[in-house]
Parts: structure tokens; sequence; C-alpha cells
């Protein structure tokens, strides 16, 4: 667990811990004395600082991952043939599991059959069962 | 939702204030997109996805406003139409609007909002009286986008009374009009000699300032010549012409129906 994800877990384990003392607090105790509105305008902009928080840690560990990461070194296309990996694209633009925004594969140059075939073959080994998460 | 609001909601989530924090590679990353770049043929980029990741392809461009808005665009289709299989197309803004593509509208859509959140882009544009062409290009830079992604997007927010349209050669390929200016008023299909938009495609004459320009050299309407309109224009390549137009005059707002011209649609 890397610094960004722990805070958010300390973050998460401060929400719950406000959120249950406030549970088990009166009405009078939360008040007090002030008026309904302004205690709950008071939460709702605590709520939004720290979901914004929230959002500003994922966004740095988004940032900090993606400095690290590696493109995987596994050359897939080695023993494939063009009109193979033409047949694989094309059988994967039917497969609702699949997104793909190219160029006609009629129109593909060679390079770039590979490329793609080499790019979907690359997702489909760091996710084998195509789950969304 | 729309597309644009969709957008919004994530620059929401994420907690993004400044335009600086617009790191379009990391909410990309964040969304499970990864950027690379490539020297693509025939298309600015493509996009690749299985199960929650995906590959987007960028083709190294000589600005990095054209490379964010691509990458942008390939997040829009990742995030509204994962599942499908489509052409790439030409991630220019221009192209698109002279197109019906509807996805590729979408996408677009969704990357001016991402990379222009309004929440950010609206009170820098309102700092501005009636922006010129220097001061877009500052707001272009502010945003690390290029000067047509933000013109477009100047019209779009709708705070200024702006019309904008590009022409090729003589002959004008696409506008806009921010929504709330009255459809009555018909822009020209053709350039008109005496606009100044004219002069830069003819001669070179530049008119990076908003500048007075009768209406009548803008609208089909008849009664066009008896207004007065600021127009400001740039050539973004060679043989294209981008025209600014600001509608100062109040009265253009009231007239009613122009049976003469029809609606714009």
């Amino acid at each position: 667990m890397n610094t960004n994800e722990k805070f958010m877990m300390q973050l998460d384990n401060l929400f719950e811990s406000y959120f249950q003392e406030l549970r088990a607090m009166s009405d009078e105790d939360v008040l007090d004395g002030e008026a309904p509105s302004s205690v709950k305008a008071r939460a709702l902009d605590m709520l939004k600082s720290a979901k914004a928080e929230a959002g500003r840690i994922r966004l740095a560990t988004a940032r900090s991952k993606m400095q690290n990461a590696k493109v995987a070194g596994d050359d897939f296309t080695a023993n494939v043939s063009l009109e193979q990996a033409k047949a694989y694209i094309a059988q994967v633009a039917n497969d609702q599991r699949f997104t793909l925004a190219a160029r006609k594969l009629g129109e593909m140059q060679d390079e770039e059959v590979m490329r793609l075939y080499q790019q979907i073959r690359r997702l489909e080994s760091e996710n084998p069962s195509g789950s969304d998460s | 939702m729309t597309p644009g609001q969709r957008a919004e909601a994530r620059i929401a989530e994420l907690g993004i204030s400044d335009p600086q924090d617009l790191d379009i590679e990391a909410i990309s990353f964040d969304a499970g997109v990864q950027v690379e770049y490539e020297n693509l043929i025939g298309c600015e980029a493509t996009l690749v996805g299985f199960g929650g990741s995906a590959i987007a392809t960028i083709k190294p461009s000589g600005g990095r406003g054209r490379e964010r808005f691509s990458i942008a665009h390939e997040l829009g289709h990742w995030e509204m139409h994962r599942g499908n299989s489509f052409q790439c197309r030409v991630d220019d803004p221009s192209n698109n609007l002279a197109s019906d593509a509807k996805l590729e509208r979408e996408a677009d859509d969704f990357a001016s909002h991402i990379l222009m959140p309004s929440t950010l882009f609206t009170p820098v544009i309102k700092s501005f009286k009636l922006p010129s062409l220097k001061q877009v290009e500052e707001v272009a830079d502010l945003f690390q986008t290029s000067m047509l992604a933000t013109t477009i997007r100047l019209a779009k927010i709708d705070t200024l009374p702006v019309v904008m349209a590009c022409y090729t050669g003589t002959k004008r390929r696409w506008y806009i009009a921010a929504p709330h200016i009255p459809k009555r008023w018909r822009l020209k299909w053709a350039l008109d000699e005496d606009s100044f938009a004219y002069d830069l495609l003819s001669s070179g004459t530049p008119c990076h300032m908003p500048r007075k320009q009768s209406a009548d050299a803008w609208f089909e309407n008849d009664d066009a010549e008896e207004f007065e309109v600021l127009e400001q224009c740039y050539s973004p390549t060679d043989g294209q012409v981008l025209v600014i137009l600001y509608l100062t005059d109040t009265e253009m707002f009231e007239r009613g129906f122009d049976p003469s011209v029809g609606r714009r649609r």
C-alpha cells in the first residue's frame, strides 16, 4: 500500500468515526444552540471539501502510478502473420468486451495492424478475465 | 447527462480547482486509459480497450494543445462509448463541427469540457470584457488548449454575444453562435469582400483586435446594414480563416423574426 492509498484509508476511517460520533449524539448536542440550517450548511461544506481532497489524492495517485507504469515487454506479434492479426482484430471488433476506435481494417497499413494486435493482446494479458475493475 | 456534464462531473470528483491541475494524462490514467504516442497514419488517435483498461495512441503533433485534445477525445469515447467499435476520425474539433458524426461530436464535447471546465473557464473569460485574440491566446496558454478549441469553447459557454465562423477560401465551412444570439441572424455563406477576414485571406492584412464592421458584411438579413459588429480574425492554416464577431448592439437582440431569411438551424 503506498502513501496515498494509506491516506485514503485514513480518510475513510475519519469519515466513519465522524459519522458514528454524530449518530451517537443527541439532536441538542449536535446543534449546540445553532440553527439547524447553518449546521447543515457547514456539514455540507465540510463534506464537499473532504470529497475534493479525496479526489485530489486520487489524481495524485494516478499521476504517480502513471509515471511508474511500464509498457509490458512481451512481443505478442512474434509468431503471428499479418492475416492472423487482421482476423483477430476483425473478431475483436464484434466483441462487446472490447472498445475499438481505429481506421477500417482494409485501410490500415501492415505496421498499424500489428501495433493494434499487440495492444489488444497486451490488454488481454493484463486482465485475462476482461473484468471492468 | 450530456457529454459536457459528464466531463465536468469528473473534474469536480477529482477536486480540480486550478487549470494547472488539468493533467489530462493523469485524468485518463485514473479512468483506466494509458496514453502512448506513435506516428499514426491517417488518424490523429486510436483507442483500444478491453474490460476496464484501454490504450489511447496519440499521433505526436507540433502543438501540445492538439495532443491534449486528442487524449481528451479518446477519453470521451472510453467514458461514453465503451464496448463499441467505430472508425476513428481526425480529432480536430473543426473537422467534426463540419460533420454530423454523433459519436465524434459527443467525444469532442466531452473533451472540450474536461479541458476547459466551466467552473474554471467561465470566470477567466468573464474577467475580459470582449476578449481580443491576444487574450484568447493567453487563455489557451493557461488551459494548454489550441486556439481553435479555446475559441469554440468561448462561443459555447454563452456569456458573450459571439458568433464564430470558419471559412476555407471564401466559402463557409462551419459556424457557431452563442446560444443566446437570436436565430434570425443568418451568417453569409461566402466571405464578403468588405470583411476584414477577406482582407486577411486575400492580402494577409491582420485583424487581431476587435474592429468595427458593418453587420451587412456578415449577415444576409436586409436590416443588417443598420448595425455594427466587432470583427477579428486569424488564419490557423493556409487558406483558412477563423472569424470572431461580437454583436455589441443590443438592438440586434430585440429584432423579431426575419421572414426573408427564415430561421437559423
